[in-house]
Formats: C-alpha cells, structure tokens, sequence
C-alpha cells in the first residue's frame, strides 16, 4: 500500500519521471543548478527528499571547521521547527534532507515542501560559498617587513 | 492514554531505571527536558513541533578535544547525519548553549529499552573520536550497552 501510495505521488509530481531505483526517483533542479533524489523511507512511511548542494571536499582547515559549526548550528536551531536535516556525505557533498509523511503527502504538499527546501538549499549553498570565499577577492603576496630574515 | 503520552512516560521510566532522576511535570509526563548525566552529558527529549516527532538528545560538551580530534570528530557526526537519513534518523547538531548533540527520533511506539539503546548509541557517537575519516555507526547499538556506565 505505501508503496503504491509512493508511486501514485512520483506520478502525480510528474508522470514523465524516471526512476533511478523501483524506490527512488533522481531530479535535476536545472534553473537552481541542483540535483536531488526523492525516495520512500525504508519502513515506508516517509517520502525523503535529498538535495545535493555544494561539493565541499575542497573545504579544509579552518573554512571546514567554520562549515561544520554553521551546519551543526542550522540542524540544532531546526530541530524543534522544521522537517529538515544537513549533513555532508562520503563523497564530501553537502545533502540537505527534508522528510515528509508519505500518509499525507500529496503531489501539492510536496511540491509546496519541495519549493522551500530548494530554497533553503540554495541559501545554504550561498552560505557555505561565502564560508569558502568562493569568488572572494583574496590578496596573495608578502607583506612588507614581514618576510625579511631576522638575523 | 494516547500515544505521546506513552512516549514521555516511557522517557521517563528509561532515565529512572537508568539511576538518573525521571523528568516529570505537573502531569507525570516528560516534555522538553533535559537531565544532566554524572559525567557531563545530558540527555533530552522534545517534540517537533512541525512533525510531531518526539526527538531524544544526547549532548556533551567537547572541550576536552584537540582541534584536530575535533574536526575529524564533527566530520564523522556529519557524515552520520547523512548516512542515516534513511535509517535510524541519526542528526548532528549545537543545542542553544553550544554544546555537541545527536538528535534522534523516536517512533510512538519506542520501549524503554530501545530508548536506552538510542541514548547509548548517541552517546557512543558522542564519546568516541574518529580515528579514520571513515563514518561512525549509523544505527542504535545492538548489544545490551548500559548507557550510564559508558
């Protein structure tokens, strides 16, 4: 039954949809540029719903730890109110996860839940950019007086 | 008696059966608590508003960390959190006092034990430092672990 209610939902989301495997579908966000896949929870009650956001392997010392603090610090501020969760998986990419209950999902509620999960994620890739000083004007050079030998 | 009322008794019974202090209201239920442990943990329970989950916390504070140990350990808890979206719902996060927290969720039907079994796991998660880059455990720990005595 839940997974028949899974499928009657992936159709009415799109009936076009490919599936990746019989309990998930992949999605490409193309004007948002992310990608996400949308899959029934194991015990069949919850629709999952992952959004690939940024590729951080390239995130070390101290860009990496001000990451992880700012992701740990969204997933407890969210823990009470919102239905979504921020890790970062084995490939080093950020996943956001936004869970809805598959018994009253439908293709409306999960396209309202979708928009702002998208959202969301693209104000977490700006973020995690700016935590990266992706584009940032970085000077690269000596200062002067600090190079010299001391003796 | 409806089901989230079963939840925060058997909350309760778990910490009190544990040696702990059982979190109580007005109306013998727990809710949104947090009960300090011996050995600088705490553990808590709240509920989702929006999900209407009932969410157990295990936090610590992680001072007594290298900045390397660190790094490496949040690394760990964060691949736990989305390793285990799937599975036992595990979630790294800072509570409002900054401290390191897993997040889990319970279902409504969650015994005592298997609530044990979750504070254990978490604690675990929170305790041990990763020594690869590898993940930490994604799931509740199978064996009879007495939360209290890790």
């Amino acid at each position: 039954m839940s997974m028949e209610a899974f499928n009657a939902l992936v159709r009415g989301i799109d009936p076009d949809m490919v599936r990746s495997t019989p309990r998930s579908v992949d999605m490409i966000l193309e004007e948002q540029g992310l990608s996400a896949r949308l899959s029934l929870s194991p015990d069949e009650t919850e629709v999952l719903t992952d959004i690939f956001v940024l590729d951080v392997a390239y995130y070390i010392g101290g860009t990496r730890r001000a990451l992880q603090q700012a992701i740990l610090t969204l997933n407890g501020l969210s823990v009470p109110y919102t239905d979504c969760s921020i890790g970062i998986d084995h490939r080093n990419y950020l996943v956001m996860t936004g869970y809805t209950p598959l018994a009253r999902a439908t293709p409306e509620s999960y396209g309202n839940a979708l928009s702002v999960w998208v959202d969301q994620a693209m104000n977490l890739r700006d973020a995690a950019r700016a935590i990266g000083f992706e584009g940032a004007r970085v000077a690269v050079g000596a200062i002067a007086g600090t190079t010299g030998d001391s003796q | 008696m409806n089901a989230s009322f079963d939840i925060a008794s058997t909350f309760a019974q778990a910490i009190a059966n544990s040696g702990g202090e059982g979190p109580k209201d007005d109306k013998g239920a727990a809710l949104d608590v947090v009960v300090p442990l011996d050995n600088g943990s705490a553990v808590g329970l709240s509920r989702n508003a929006t999900r209407g989950a009932w969410i157990i916390w295990v936090e610590r504070d992680q001072d007594d960390m290298s900045e390397e140990d660190r790094e490496r350990h949040l690394d760990s808890l964060l691949e736990v959190t989305a390793i285990s979206r799937t599975g036992s719902g595990q979630m790294a996060g800072l509570t409002s006092e900054g401290r390191l927290a897993v997040y889990t969720r319970l279902s409504e039907t969650s015994s005592a034990n298997q609530i044990d079994k979750v504070i254990g796991a978490n604690l675990k998660l929170l305790t041990d430092v990763a020594i690869s880059t590898g993940p930490g455990p994604t799931a509740p720990v199978e064996d009879d672990t007495i939360w209290l005595k890790l």
